[in-house]
């Protein structure tokens, strides 16, 4: 992976940083609506069912199944991945209900299919981002 | 109807362009673009710069500067007493019709000027991105760290989704492409006209599995425009004036956490739009459906109820969509192949309504036409189908 690869900016969005703190220590959390208690992804200022802003973080067993996925055969957007390619990105079902973006790790490309089951695992790629990306079980 | 008082009266299109100098293509910013599109829409209709009152213009993807509407209506000398701007991608176009005919049927302008340009090759610009990327956000945020690859890779998704759970196959698929890139042979304005077969569909490269290189549009510089005025100044032209009849649009469908990937806003747009109108989709003799991708043409089909969910693979397999067959589809071209101009892609499917509604479409006139389904959607959204969908359904006017 090239260096100059873009990356998340932790500080963008103060509501989001316990996602990137959590990501670094190697756990995956997402936000719990305090009032209503629906779980989200991605971080929002409010929760999309009932519009409260008061959250809880909540550390999720890492679970899921593949939504959907693409392989992808040539770089468009991000030239900085084209020594990955091919590679598989798409988005993962958690155990605990919201869909994330994710790129496949390890991936057997012949083998991936959408409702697999997947593990999170994490992917440090500078001094304060850890991404996390999910392996077919 | 959706404003009493208000009918289209004039379109503008301008040729496309790649700036490729070298094959004598044009050269032009965004603001060219955007003059030679209200020149050719003014001169369309008949009526004098000086009495357009109001300008619907959009925010072009390519970089602009600040209170860009003002400044446009600046540089291209227009003094109006209504500006307004839309900033919705493939939505732009349908969403400033909406817009212009409000704003004449409330009376707040008599004659407004509606444009769209944009200019993926940009003369400033030296092999840059077609789109700039997001500076924030949640694309910058959680997809591109990732590897997300742009459009091409999103609605690959979205067809990955379609085809496992429908069975949809790209040979289906390429009935589309292969059918509007027919139409595109006969439009002088589309930047590919050579032939497009079936086996030429499949066999193009791999981009974005299960996405190909012939699923993807043609980027191209371009403007075009429409005129929007109430039935009085109308009735003193000698243009044939085209309704608004009916409207409907979705943002952000679906806001829960694992949304249908399959389904677009436009299954909540167009029955809005239909009942406005008092029509059912069979009423129609056209769609212009907003097509960055076969897949999305075909999922549109099935929201707007010419056939159930997931059956939108075989119904264009069944159904005839060339402009002399039973439902035609993107009689332009459409952006597949007449090419997209930035984020003014939608208005090569809705100028294109309104030309065939004003029997204007030559050699692929759809006979008779007198009334079609215009949609537009846009906005690459994260976890589920497009964040945008409208639809409008025009009609031929009084003579």
């Amino acid at each position: 992976m090239s260096d100059d690869r873009v990356l998340p900016d932790i500080d963008a969005e103060p509501y989001a940083r316990p996602l990137w703190e959590a990501a670094q220590e190697e756990r995956l959390v997402i936000q719990q609506c305090a009032p209503c208690s629906q779980a989200q992804f991605y971080p929002r200022p409010l929760c999309q069912q009932c519009g409260a802003a008061e959250f809880d973080w909540v550390e999720v067993a890492g679970t899921g199944t593949i939504a959907s996925y693409t392989v992808i055969r040539r770089t468009v957007a991000l030239p900085e991945f084209a020594d990955e390619i091919p590679y598989a990105v798409g988005y993962v079902d958690l155990s605990e209900g919201p869909r994330i973006y994710t790129r496949f790790a390890d991936c057997d490309l012949e083998a991936i299919e959408i409702g697999q089951e997947v593990q999170v695992t994490f992917e440090p790629v500078s001094d304060d981002v850890t991404l996390p990306l999910f392996q077919q079980r | 109807m959706v404003a009493e008082d208000a009918v289209v009266v004039g379109i503008g299109e301008t040729e496309k362009s790649r700036a490729r100098a070298d094959l004598g293509e044009p050269v032009m910013s965004v603001e060219q673009y955007f003059a030679r599109a209200a020149k050719l829409t003014l001169d369309d209709a008949g009526i004098e710069k000086d009495t357009v009152d109001g300008l619907g213009v959009i925010n072009a993807a390519v970089e602009t500067p600040f209170t860009y509407p003002a400044k446009l209506a600046e540089t291209l000398g227009f003094e109006v007493d209504y500006l307004f701007s839309e900033d919705l991608g493939g939505v732009n176009a349908t969403s400033l019709l909406v817009q212009a005919a409000i704003s004449v049927d409330a009376g707040i302008a008599d004659t407004v000027l509606c444009l769209g340009a944009d200019t993926p090759y940009a003369p400033s610009a030296e092999g840059g991105d077609l789109f700039p990327r997001d500076p924030r956000g949640p694309t910058a945020q959680y997809t591109h760290p990732f590897g997300d690859q742009g459009p091409n890779a999103s609605i690959a998704l979205v067809q990955t989704a379609h085809q496992n759970a429908y069975g949809t196959t790209r040979e289906q698929l390429g009935q589309i492409a292969v059918a509007q890139r027919h139409h595109a042979s006969l439009n002088y304005l589309a930047y590919f006209d050579e032939k497009l077969d079936l086996e030429t569909y499949l066999a193009s490269d791999p981009v974005a599995d299960p996405v190909h290189l012939h699923d993807c549009v043609i980027p191209v510089n371009a403007g075009y425009g429409f005129i929007v005025t109430n039935r009085n100044r109308a009735q003193s032209l000698d243009a044939p004036a085209v309704e608004l009849a009916g409207y409907g649009a979705r943002h952000n469908p679906e806001p829960v956490n694992q949304p249908d990937m399959t389904t677009t806003g436009v299954v909540d747009a167009a029955p809005t739009a239909l009942d406005k109108a008092g029509i059912e989709p069979d009423d129609a003799d056209f769609v212009q459906a907003y097509d960055d991708y076969p897949i999305i043409v075909a999922m549109q089909l099935e929201d707007i109820g010419f056939c159930a969910k997931g059956e939108g693979g075989e119904f264009v397999e069944q159904t005839g969509l060339r402009y002399d067959e039973k439902l035609p589809l993107n009689t332009s071209g459409g952006q597949l192949s007449a090419g997209q101009a930035g984020v003014a892609g939608g208005f090569d499917g809705l100028v294109e309504g309104i030309r065939q509604l004003q029997g204007a479409a030559g050699q692929r006139q759809i006979p008779d036409a007198a009334r079609g389904i215009v949609t537009g959607v846009g906005g690459i959204a994260y976890g589920k189908n497009l964040l945008s969908s409208a639809v409008a359904v025009l009609e031929r006017g009084e003579p």
